[in-house]
């Protein structure tokens, strides 16, 4: 037998055509492979969950955030007041905000820059610094009352409402009342708290004054604030400086 | 993959892999089962089908003979009943469907190796590279195979020996 003959022989075997009912097989088991049981609950649901619990975490552990969501008290006043940085490269800062004193922490309502303020700062909201204040802020209550009754002249007014002062050197935190002014028509204790040279502090440091013009009627909220530092030459240079321009009780 | 895609590659392999399963197994049903298992196999995640390196319609073949090597490993059998073979047509006709059987017999006795390398080389067409991938074995294990088996088929069809048409 040759290779045609064996050839022309083993044509002779014919398939049949696969039944159409081939392909509806090959779709249906498609379906069941590639189908995914639906999700018993949504990403959205779980996404949800997650951020109940943390919200639920962060009010069980900083209870005062609670105070920023929902306030405890009605807000007695508030103060418009600008706020200039002045920079060693001779730039100016300045920034317009609205803010009020509750126990000894400076609340936010509202922040605008004036000029030159910094982008990032220009993007802080209120309400997140209002949060790292009453977050961070340990100021106890009870000693602000005795600060504000005192007349803003306790020795640890300044203490109690900065913690880097309070954590660097207390000691040398502790202001002296240089007088009394009037501004916008409320009285205001003045108090100068100078830091010497060689201050360890964190911030406050290589000889620091600063002046505040607290007043007790305003919960001693700072109408005006002036922070110099002292250079090598003995010469003063000013580094911030806040004012109050008015002030509105019960908003 | 997405269902049009999988359908496209379906209407263009699965009358060439049902033609290759049916001539292994010589049996319609195993060979729809088999072609479907094929198909579905290139759908389940970690298949080793890589694109890179065979092309789709060697990696379906290897499928098929995986899923029929497969099958006859797990048959306690020797394997299931042939298609019954129609006996209805003329007298004329008797003697070559008389061939046919006697091809397919010997074709069925022949080492599954060989069967296979003929099967692909003779009614598929493939090139002898193409049934190496397949079968995973050097090209010249191929011609061995093939030359072996065509030695034996020209022993067992001597007798049949006559001009006869093309297949399919």
């Amino acid at each position: 037998m040759s290779e045609t003959e064996l050839d022309n022989l083993l044509n002779t075997w014919t398939t049949p055509d696969p039944p159409p009912s081939l392909r509806g097989r090959a779709r249906a088991g498609y379906a069941t492979l590639t189908h995914k049981p639906r999700r018993r609950f949504r990403l959205s649901f779980w996404m949800t969950l997650g951020f109940a619990a943390l919200l639920l975490i962060l009010t069980a552990a900083l209870p005062k955030t609670v105070e920023l969501v929902v306030p405890a008290q009605k807000i007695p006043y508030t103060v418009d007041t600008d706020y200039t940085t002045f920079m060693r490269d001779g730039t100016v800062h300045e920034l317009r905000m609205t803010t009020y004193m509750r126990n000894g922490v400076e609340i936010f309502l509202a922040r605008t820059p004036v000029q030159n303020y910094p982008a990032a700062g220009n993007r802080l909201w209120p309400s997140v610094l209002n949060a790292f204040s009453l977050v961070f802020s340990s100021v106890d209550p009870r000693q602000w009352a005795e600060f504000v009754a005192s007349g803003c002249i306790s020795d640890h007014g300044i203490g109690l409402t900065e913690p880097w002062v309070r954590h660097g050197d207390a000691a040398r935190a502790v202001g002296t009342v240089v007088g009394h002014e009037t501004i916008l028509g409320y009285r205001t204790t003045v108090t100068e708290h100078v830091m010497p040279s060689g201050d360890v502090g964190h911030a406050l440091k290589d000889g620091r004054i600063i002046t505040l013009w607290q007043a007790p009627d305003l919960g001693c909220f700072d109408l005006k604030m002036v922070h110099e530092e002292k250079n090598s030459d003995g010469t003063h240079r000013l580094v911030e400086e806040r004012h109050a321009i008015r002030v509105t009780v019960n908003p | 993959m997405r269902e049009k895609a999988f359908l496209e590659l379906f209407d263009d392999h699965h009358a060439a892999l049902f033609r290759f399963a049916y001539r292994l197994t010589n049996s319609s049903a195993d060979a729809e089962d088999i072609v479907q298992e094929c198909f579905l196999e290139i759908l389940r995640p970690g298949n080793s089908y890589d694109p890179q390196r065979t092309p789709i319609r060697t990696y379906l073949y290897g499928v098929v003979r995986n899923q029929w090597l497969k099958r006859r490993r797990n048959s306690s059998t020797a394997g299931p009943a042939p298609d019954p073979i129609d006996r209805r047509s003329p007298e004329s006709d008797l003697l070559a469907d008389e061939a046919r059987d006697a091809i397919v017999e010997a074709i069925g006795t022949l080492p599954d190796s060989q069967r296979e390398a003929l099967i692909l080389a003779h009614y598929e067409q493939l090139s002898l590279a193409e049934i190496a991938s397949i079968l995973e074995i050097e090209v010249g294990a191929v011609k061995s195979r093939l030359e072996r088996a065509r030695v034996r088929l020209r022993e067992t069809l001597s007798a049949y020996a006559q001009p006869q048409r093309s297949p399919r």
